[in-house]
């Protein structure tokens, strides 16, 4: 099967997974779903390296530094709840 | 617009209205999850190549025009490594000189002389020909986005070099797929390269011999391309699912 293809087959079946499972439990923080989302991308980025359009001059994948960022937002926010209580 | 780019688009409209009104109106997290998960899904299919070339298509295109180089090697009776020059349209080719004479010619004076398919370089007949890897590595665009900032500064060999494990690991692994692995090391103007799982394997002695395997050509295209100095392969082997090859940088072109 073609890389690519397998790829989607394969992060759509994590992101779906992660979604029940997690809310099987009842998870109800946004912030883990996220951060679990942003594993699971860039570990299957890793495995299959899918050819894909990156952003220039740095070569970055815009949708890992998309989810890099909300994951950065997601732990600054953390930690400015945990300074301030 | 093309279906990737409706798909993509379709997936991330529907995941971003799904995610707002499940967080701000229905207050369900799981769903709002889901609809990151179509987001996230949409903009991977948008950030993928509109064209996926069948493999096999690229594998018998690459054996053919091996195919013909061998022939005109085999011909020529050439067993010298060749060596790989850049070019000023974008286009790495090679010099291999011919067995009569298998000397090598001053490079300044290779790079003077028209690009016939034979051409006498200050008395030493050589082929010229441009290797499979010439066009991969200009159609790659990594090349482009590399050549502005080579451009800008005058580059000593330490300069580019730690850059090309990036363009040269790009290429073998991302965009032609030949490897599933690269190392890439440096040493003075010599440039140490470990492939693995090479997926891509032609039947051809003599290209092999003068131009280096596929995969070795490739990386020294992208080599030449980067430092815009020529390379020649000096050595390559295999070792189990490894390959090895040494790169040798020559003398910068003047002018």
């Amino acid at each position: 099967m073609d890389r690519h293809i397998l790829f989607i087959i394969l992060l759509t079946a994590f992101l779906f997974f992660t979604v029940a499972i997690f809310a099987g439990g009842g998870e109800e923080r946004l912030d883990v779903y996220i951060s679990v989302f942003t594993i699971e991308y860039l570990a299957l980025v890793e495995i299959l390296r899918p050819r894909r359009k990156l952003i220039t001059p740095l070569r970055i994948d815009p949708v890992a530094l998309g989810l890099f960022v909300v994951f950065c937002f997601v732990v600054a926010r953390k930690v400015m709840e945990i300074l301030t209580h | 617009m093309n279906t990737f780019k409706a798909v993509g688009l379709g997936l991330v409209g529907f995941g971003s209205i799904l995610a707002t009104f499940s967080y701000f109106v229905i207050l369900s997290v799981p769903l709002t999850a889901i609809g990151l998960s179509f987001c996230v899904l949409g903009c991977v299919v948008l950030i993928f190549p509109e064209y996926l070339v069948p493999h096999q298509v690229v594998k018998g295109m690459i054996s053919g025009s091996v195919a013909n180089i061998e022939a005109l090697l085999e011909e020529f009776t050439a067993v010298e490594k060749a060596i790989y020059l850049p070019a000023k349209e974008g286009k790495v080719y090679v010099f291999c000189p011919l067995s009569a004479n298998p000397s090598y010619p001053e490079i300044n004076k290779i790079t003077d002389v028209p690009k016939r398919i034979i051409s006498s370089v200050d008395g030493h007949p050589g082929l010229f020909i441009y290797p499979p890897g010439s066009d991969v590595v200009a159609t790659s665009g990594i090349i482009e986005e590399e050549k502005e900032e080579v451009e800008n500064k005058d580059l000593s060999l330490e300069n580019f070099l730690p850059r090309l494990e990036n363009v040269i690991g790009y290429l073998l692994v991302d965009f032609s797929e030949f490897t599933s692995k690269v190392q890439v090391n440096f040493e003075k103007n010599k440039v140490f390269l470990r492939a693995k799982n090479i997926k891509f394997n032609i039947d051809a002695p003599r290209f092999t011999r003068v131009l280096g395997s596929p995969a070795a050509s490739l990386a020294a295209c992208a080599i030449c391309q980067v430092s815009k100095m020529p390379v020649k392969i000096l050595e390559e082997k295999r070792e189990g699912k490894w390959i090895k090859a040494v790169f040798e940088i020559k003398e910068k072109i003047n002018g």
